[in-house]
C-alpha cells in the first residue's frame, strides 16, 4: 500500500548529489535551494576528486533521514558507488532515489535499481 | 496434465501482469534512454559555454547564488491507494515569469535580465553564451519530464512486482493441493 499523504505532503524539493557540472545544470533548471538563515540548508553537494567519502555519507543521510522536505534525491551513478553499500541498503519510500549519469562516467545499467528488480523478479 | 479453472484464471490473470510488466520495463528503458540524451546534450553544452567564455571563466560553483530559491518543485499525488505520482511543477514564482531563456535561439542578449529575477542563469552574468541557455534547456527537460516520468513508472512496476509475487504464491498452492488430489483419483 502506499505511503500515507504525511509521509510526503511537505516533500517538494529535489536534492542532488553530483560533480560539479551535474550539479551546476540542475541548478540552472531550478532546482537548488537555499534555506533561510541561521539554517541554510542546502539541498545539493558538490562533489569532487578531494571529497571525502564521509561528507558524501553524511549528505545522504542528510536528505534521506533527516530533513522531510525532500521528495527526490538524484545522485551521480559513479558518486553512489562511493556509497554503494548505503544506497542499496535504502529502502525507504521518501525521498526518491535516482542515480543518474555524469559527464565522465556513462551510465551502467547492471547497477540500475530498476534492472536489478527485474532480475530478481525473473530469477536470475 | 488438467488443471482446476481456478488454477486456470490465475495463469492466465499472471499472463497479464508479467505483459503489463514487460510493457512498464520498455517505457523505463525508453524513459532512461531520453534522460540520458538530455543530460548528455547539457554536458556537451556546458562545456561548449565553458570553452567559447572569456578568460577561462568557468560556469560552476564559484558563481552560484546562495540565496537561491527552487524554482522548480515536486508534487507527489496518490492516484489510488497503491500509486503515487510525482509531477515536478514550476513554483508559482516562475510561473508568473514566463520562460522565455528556454526557447531564445537568438544572439547573447541581456534584454530578458529583468524578465526573470529567480532565473538562475542570472548568477553567470547579464549576458551568458547561448550554449549555456541550451544547458538549461537540456537540464529542464531532464528534471520536468524525464526524471518524474522514470519514478511514476519505477512505481508501477514495484506494485505489480507484489501483485506477480502473490499471484505466483496462489498458484503455486493450487499446483500443490491439485497435485495432492490427483493421486487418488
Amino acid at each position: 500500500m502506499a505511503a500515507p499523504p504525511t509521509a510526503y505532503k511537505d516533500r517538494q524539493f529535489l536534492a542532488v548529489i553530483g560533480d560539479e557540472d551535474s550539479v551546476t545544470g540542475l541548478l540552472l533548471a531550478g532546482v537548488g535551494h537555499v534555506n533561510p538563515p541561521p539554517d541554510s540548508q542546502k539541498n545539493f553537494l558538490v562533489v569532487d576528486a578531494k571529497t571525502e567519502t564521509s561528507a558524501i555519507e553524511a549528505a545522504f543521510d542528510n536528505f534521506t533521514q533527516h530533513r522531510k522536505d525532500i521528495a527526490i534525491l538524484l545522485i551521480n551513478q559513479h558518486i553512489a558507488e562511493r556509497i554503494r553499500y548505503k544506497v542499496d541498503a535504502y529502502t525507504a519510500a521518501f525521498p526518491s532515489l535516482l542515480e543518474i549519469p555524469s559527464k565522465d562516467h556513462p551510465y551502467d545499467p547492471d547497477k540500475d535499481s530498476v534492472l536489478k528488480r527485474v532480475r530478481r523478479l525473473f530469477g536470475d | 496434465m488438467s488443471s482446476s479453472p481456478e488454477l486456470e484464471q490465475h495463469i492466465t490473470a499472471l499472463d497479464a501482469l508479467l505483459e503489463q510488466y514487460l510493457y512498464l520495463l520498455d517505457e523505463h528503458q525508453k524513459a532512461r534512454e531520453t534522460l540520458h540524451k538530455s543530460l548528455s546534450l547539457g554536458f556537451i553544452s556546458l562545456a561548449r559555454a565553458n570553452s567559447s567564455a572569456q578568460g577561462g571563466k568557468r560556469f560552476g560553483q564559484d558563481d552560484y547564488d546562495y540565496r537561491m530559491q527552487a524554482t522548480k518543485l515536486v508534487q507527489v499525488d496518490s492516484l489510488n491507494k497503491d500509486v503515487l505520482k510525482y509531477s515536478v511543477l514550476a513554483s508559482k514564482i516562475s510561473e508568473a515569469t514566463p520562460d522565455k531563456t528556454i526557447s531564445s535561439t537568438e544572439a547573447e542578449s541581456s534584454q530578458q535580465a529583468d524578465d526573470k529575477p529567480n532565473d538562475p542563469i542570472r548568477w553567470f552574468g547579464m549576458i551568458v553564451p547561448n550554449a549555456l541557455k541550451d544547458t538549461q534547456a537540456q537540464f529542464v527537460t531532464a528534471v520536468g519530464e524525464s526524471v518524474p516520468q522514470i519514478l511514476n513508472i519505477s512505481t508501477q512496476m514495484r506494485q505489480l512486482e507484489i501483485d506477480i509475487g502473490r499471484s505466483r504464491k496462489a498458484i503455486k498452492r493450487l499446483e500443490k493441493s491439485d497435485a495432492s488430489i490427483l493421486p487418488t483419483i
